[in-house]
Formats: structure tokens, sequence, C-alpha cells
């Protein structure tokens, strides 16, 4: 009993420094796709570390006060604490006894902390884009919420670690995206506006409002949101393989399908520009929602 | 506070507020400003605000000599400063009545359309930028850097050629140069399908630009409004047919025009620009071989050049618009006056001051992109 406490302690404390390594490569790698589609070279390997080093190594001379300072700390813990709710291969953390339910709310954390901490910056820069930031996760949020919904009736469970089991038990005709393609899609279309790449970039917008909630980052802070970008597109990849692809049978099948995943929304987000915001909502409430509802039917039959 | 000297104070409404586009932001061409007054996200009021590039090009010119001033000219519009030193070389020409052989004429013309190529493959990019898609903007910048290889080679600089001169350019074009010319020329042709694949028919780009900025024809002649600008309104007025320099009479082009005069419109004049370009640079290396003679009339010592007395109003088609030189000499070894007309002013200040209300929050930086206007110019 006692052996089985201290090693979910050590898996709660190891999945999210995983999450963060391999976090730290799907940034190297939407860097890289995106320097390959502009004709570039893109940055050498440790890029991403060297940012965040360097960026925390910076002395911050002001602070806009205790609720800026938190909000960073919520926007990267939310995504922290959701780590160990993701199982990975050999690593189960607390995920048995969480659930999607917690970890869809523990995903909307960081965009509310962001909203803490930008808000009180009073930059009017910022505050539009939080206010962007919070319009666009209202509108994915609907379609995702679908998703998981229509999932977990599937497997009639909420639980990540047996929707996994479920469909490793079954081979590739039992994965996610092949009893519930539809509902695949509209979860690709939640994930791809998750992160907030084009076109649903509404709101970092550098050339419209300065690059929004970051106008007022610098040193730490922003090397915080940096930490939380590495998180947000491994749990993004993580959740969307665990419910559709079958989870991670071995840490080589997991990684090459988590990276998969997130190449699909990178690769199309440097071919297009990004949305009005008003459209970007009329896109997410029509069509991902729809398909996600007609998944949801399919299912219920 | 006595009673009788109070004054309330009138607040604006809480949905109103203010907001900076730059000097230093994103969304704004080098160093200018845009102050915007905004109600939600519609723009009800917006002031362009200049001088952070204030060097004072028109003073400084009247203190150096006529042959300093070549030197100084280019810098007054970075990404198409070839049009500033044929400008001003056509005056003083004009001034002192000299005749620039007609090899030096094509050459110019060589130099004047390629330089136009490297600017709208800039700004495409800028525009582009605008809207949240990097892409064309480094395969913009890749492309134009093609160009600007083209005069290291044939100049000696890659962004101030410093390469025309009263009387002629500085040199000959080096030896197989027109051939590395036509293979830039065929490579950036092949290019253009990815372009309209990646950007001018993008649906999100259309429905983005189409509607953003529109000026109307009336509206564009009031404001002064000149070059790929102008033409979007439908207005096929181009310097070098209208006013022909150099020997652009002699040269087979046409003048893109559109009506809907929006910011795609401009966007979509400027593509068809590119091709017309890429036409004359073919015309230009398939006739140079047969022109032969000297590149340059000899002019007196710069040192002690003193130009006739007179004024000269000349101008140019440059990549922004309508590009002009007013000189005045009082046959001294210095400029007396200088004035420039050049295209940003107008599409910087009052043209974007006008566009800008009533327009929404994202579209701000598109509109100002869209005029491609050059903000060294304004500060002139």
């Amino acid at each position: 009993m006692a052996n089985s406490i201290l090693l979910t302690i050590l898996e709660v404390i190891l999945m999210p420094l995983v999450a963060f390594i391999v976090g730290l490569f799907m940034v190297l790698m939407m860097r890289k796709l995106a320097a390959k589609l502009q004709r570039r070279v893109g940055p050498p390997l440790f890029q991403p570390l060297y940012d965040i080093v360097k960026l925390y190594g910076k002395q911050t001379q002001i602070s806009h006060g205790l609720i800026h300072d938190i909000g960073i700390i919520m926007a990267v813990g939310g995504y922290v604490a959701a780590e160990a709710l993701l199982p990975v291969p050999g690593m189960d953390g607390i995920a048995a006894k969480g659930g999607l339910v917690t970890l869809a709310y523990l995903m909307m954390v960081p965009s509310l902390g962001l909203a803490l901490g930008v808000g009180q910056c009073a930059n009017p820069n910022g505050s539009i884009g939080i206010s962007r930031a919070l319009t666009a996760m209202l509108a994915y949020d609907i379609p995702f919420i679908i998703v998981i919904f229509g999932v977990a009736y599937h497997f009639g469970s909420t639980n990540l670690v047996s929707i996994i089991a479920t469909q490793q038990a079954e081979g590739i005709a039992g994965w996610g995206i092949s009893e519930m393609p539809i509902l695949a899609i509209a979860g690709l279309f939640a994930l791809h506006a998750s992160l907030g790449k084009q076109p649903f970039e509404i709101y970092i917008a550098p050339a419209e409002i300065a690059t929004g909630p970051m106008v007022e980052m610098g040193g730490k802070f922003l090397g915080g949101l940096f930490v939380m970008q590495t998180f947000q597109l491994y749990t993004a990849s993580v959740l969307y393989v665990s419910l559709f692809l079958g989870g991670g049978e071995n840490w080589v099948t997991f990684l090459i399908k988590c990276f998969a995943v997130l190449a699909i929304p990178v690769l199309i987000a440097y071919l297009f520009p990004r949305y009005r915001t008003e459209d970007l909502i009329r896109l997410v409430w029509k069509w991902p929602v729809m398909l996600a509802l007609l998944g949801v039917a399919f299912v219920m039959n | 506070m006595r009673p009788e000297n109070y004054q309330a104070v009138n607040h604006p409404p809480s949905h109103e507020y203010e907001l900076n586009f730059g000097p230093n932001h994103p969304g704004i061409e080098g160093n200018y400003a845009l102050k915007v007054k905004l109600q939600g996200d519609i723009v009800i009021e917006a002031r362009a605000d200049g001088g952070y590039l204030h060097r004072g090009f028109e003073k400084l010119m009247e203190n150096r000599l006529w042959i300093q001033n070549i030197a100084l000219v280019p810098r007054i519009c970075v990404p198409d400063p070839v049009p500033m030193e044929v400008c001003y070389s056509l005056a003083v020409e004009d001034l002192d009545d000299i005749k620039v052989p007609e090899r030096a004429q094509w050459l110019r013309v060589l130099q004047l359309e390629l330089s136009r190529i490297a600017a709208h493959l800039f700004t495409f990019g800028g525009h582009a930028a605008t809207t949240g898609m990097y892409t064309p903007m480094y395969w913009g910048v890749t492309d134009r850097d093609l160009i600007l290889d083209l005069f290291e080679e044939l100049t000696g600089g890659r962004v101030y050629s410093i390469y025309n001169l009263p009387g002629g350019v500085r040199q000959d074009m080096p030896e197989g140069f027109l051939q590395r010319v036509t293979q830039t020329m065929d490579y950036i042709d092949g290019r253009l399908k990815d372009y309209d694949n990646l950007f001018f028919t993008n649906q999100i780009f259309i429905r983005r630009s189409k509607g953003v900025g529109v000026i109307n024809q009336q509206q564009a002649l009031e404001w002064g409004v000149t070059g790929p600008n102008l033409r979007a309104c439908g207005l096929a007025f181009d310097v070098r047919r209208d006013d022909s320099y150099l020997i652009y009479d002699q040269l087979d082009f046409d003048i893109p025009t559109e009506d809907a005069g929006d910011a795609w419109a401009r966007t979509l004049v400027r593509r068809m620009e590119l091709v017309e370009s890429i036409r004359i640079v073919r015309q230009v290396v398939q006739a140079l071989p047969d022109i032969k003679g000297p590149v340059r009339t000899p002019i007196p010592n710069p040192l002690a050049w003193r130009v006739k007395a007179g004024d000269s109003y000349t101008r140019v088609e440059s990549s922004k618009g309508e590009l002009a030189y007013y000189i005045v000499s009082n046959g001294e070894e210095k400029p007396y006056r200088v004035h420039i007309r050049g295209p940003s002013s107008m599409h910087a200040v009052q043209v974007l001051e006008k566009l800008s209300v009533g327009c929404r929050l994202e579209d701000v930086a598109q509109t100002m992109f869209s005029l491609d206007a050059c903000p060294p110019e304004v500060d002139r």
C-alpha cells in the first residue's frame, strides 16, 4: 500500500517533467516545420530550452502586482496538474482517480489564470487579447465538451486509463478514430482551435494588438508563458491520442502518434491568416459543433 | 477650489479608449505611429504621428554638393530606393541640360523595374503578415534577396546602390549579367504560381481584405492618391506611360487596374504589376545587347560643379506611386531648394487617417500595409 502511494507520488512528479521535455521537442518540431514551409533553416535542437533558460535568467525589475504573478503560476500550474491526469506508457499517475471532466476543467485554468494576470497589467492590448482568448475559449470549448461527452458515452467511462485500455484491447479497429470518425474530426478542429494557431490565432495577433496577453510580459513571466506553451502542445496532443488513437502501447508509438497529431494543425497554421473574432466563433460553432453533435448522435445509436 | 472655478471634467464614455499603433509596433511600417481612438472594435478617430525618422533630407540636400546628394536620396525610401536616385538625377540633368546616353537609359529602366519587383515582393509579405500569415513574408524576403544579389553584382550595393548619377549610370554591367537576370526572372515567374496558391487565392485572406479601406476614384483624386493605390480604384494612370521618361515609350506593357478600391484590389494590382515588370525586364534584356555606346555623359568636376540656375519638376513612377523632385538651382555648387513629392506623404497621413475611421481594430494595420507607405519618405 505504502509502496503504491510512493509510486503514485513519484509518477505525479515525473509526469510533468516528461511532459515538459516532450513539449520542448514539440515546440522544436513546430518551429522546424514552420521554417521548412517558410524556406528557412529553423532553430537548432536545444533552442526552445535555451529560450526558456535565457528568459528565466533575466532579473525581474518590475511586477504588476500579486495577481499578475499568481496568474502566470495558474497558467503553468493548470497544465502541470493536468499532466498527472494524462496517462503515458508505464505511468498512470492519478488518471484512474481523476477523469476526463477534471482534465477538461484543468485545461481551462491556464486561460483564466492569464486573464487574471494580464488584466492587472492594465494594458489595453493585453486586455483585448485576453477578451479575445476567452471568446475563443468559449467557441472551442463547446465542441470540445461535446466530443468528450461522446467519447465517454461510447466507452461508458470518463476514466482515461480504462478508455485507453479498451482501445488497446481491440487493436486499431477499436481505436476511437475507427469507431467514432466524425467525433475524431470534430476533436481535431477543437484541438487546433485550442492551440490558438492560425487561422484561430486571434488573441496573439501581433499586428493588431501587439501580441495581446504577452505585451507586458518579459523575463521570467514570458519564460512562464513559454513553459506553458510546451505543456499546452503536449496536453492537447496526448489527450487526442488517448481519446482517438489508443493512447501509447509503448513510448515509441506514443510519441509518433503525439507528434503526428500535432503536425496536422501546425502544418495548416502556417498556410493561413487569422480569422476575425466573429468569423472564428461562427466557424467553430457551426462545423465542429455540428460534426460533434452528429458524432454523438452516431455514438448514441 | 472656489465653486466658480469648478468645471466638470468630461470623461469619454467608458467604452471609448485609445490605442497606439507604433512607433514600435508589429502592425506599423517602420518607425511611424497611428494613434487611434476606438469605440469597442471600431476606430472613431485616427491621427497619424510621424517624425520618428526625421533627418531633414530636403534641408540636408541644400547643404551638400549636387553629386553628394546621390548618396543621400536612396535613404528616403529603403524598400524602393532606385526611383529616388533616378528621379533626382533626371531633375539635375534637366536643370543642366545633360543628355543621357541611350544605353544608360535602358540600364536605368532595368534597375527601376527590378527594384519595383523587389519592393512589391516585400509589400506582399508585409500585408500578409498583418493578417497573421507569415509564410508569404518569408518567401517575399527570400525572393527579393535574389534581386538584391543582382543589384550587388551590377552596382556593388544590395539596398542602396548609388548607381545612377547625373549623366547616366556609374558603370556598365558585368559579363553574363543579362543571363543571370533572365534566370532570376524565370525563377520569380515560376514562383508566382506558389504565391497565388498560398496567398492571392487564400479564401480567408480574401475575406479579410475585401471591403477594407475602400477608396473611390473621386476620393483618390481629391486626396492625392497615386500609383497602385490609384489604379486599384479603376483609373489607369501611370507616369511611365502618361508622362513617359527614359525609354518607357519604347516598351510594351499594360497598366493593370481594379475597380473595388479596397485592400484586396490594391494587393491584386501589385500582383499584376509584378507580371508587367517581369515583361519589361525581359524586353530590356532582349534589347540591351544591341544598344552600344557609353553609359555616362561626362559631367564637370563634381566637387566644383555649378548646375545652371533654374528650376525643374521631374516625376517618375515608383512602386509606391508618383514620386517627384522639385529642385531649384541658383547656379551654386549646392541646390538652393529641394522638395520631394513622395507618394507616402499622402498615403500614410491623410489617406490613412481617413480610411482608418470606421475601420475595425483588426483591419487598421492591414489598411496601412495595403497602402504601401514608406515612413522615412513622410519624414523627409
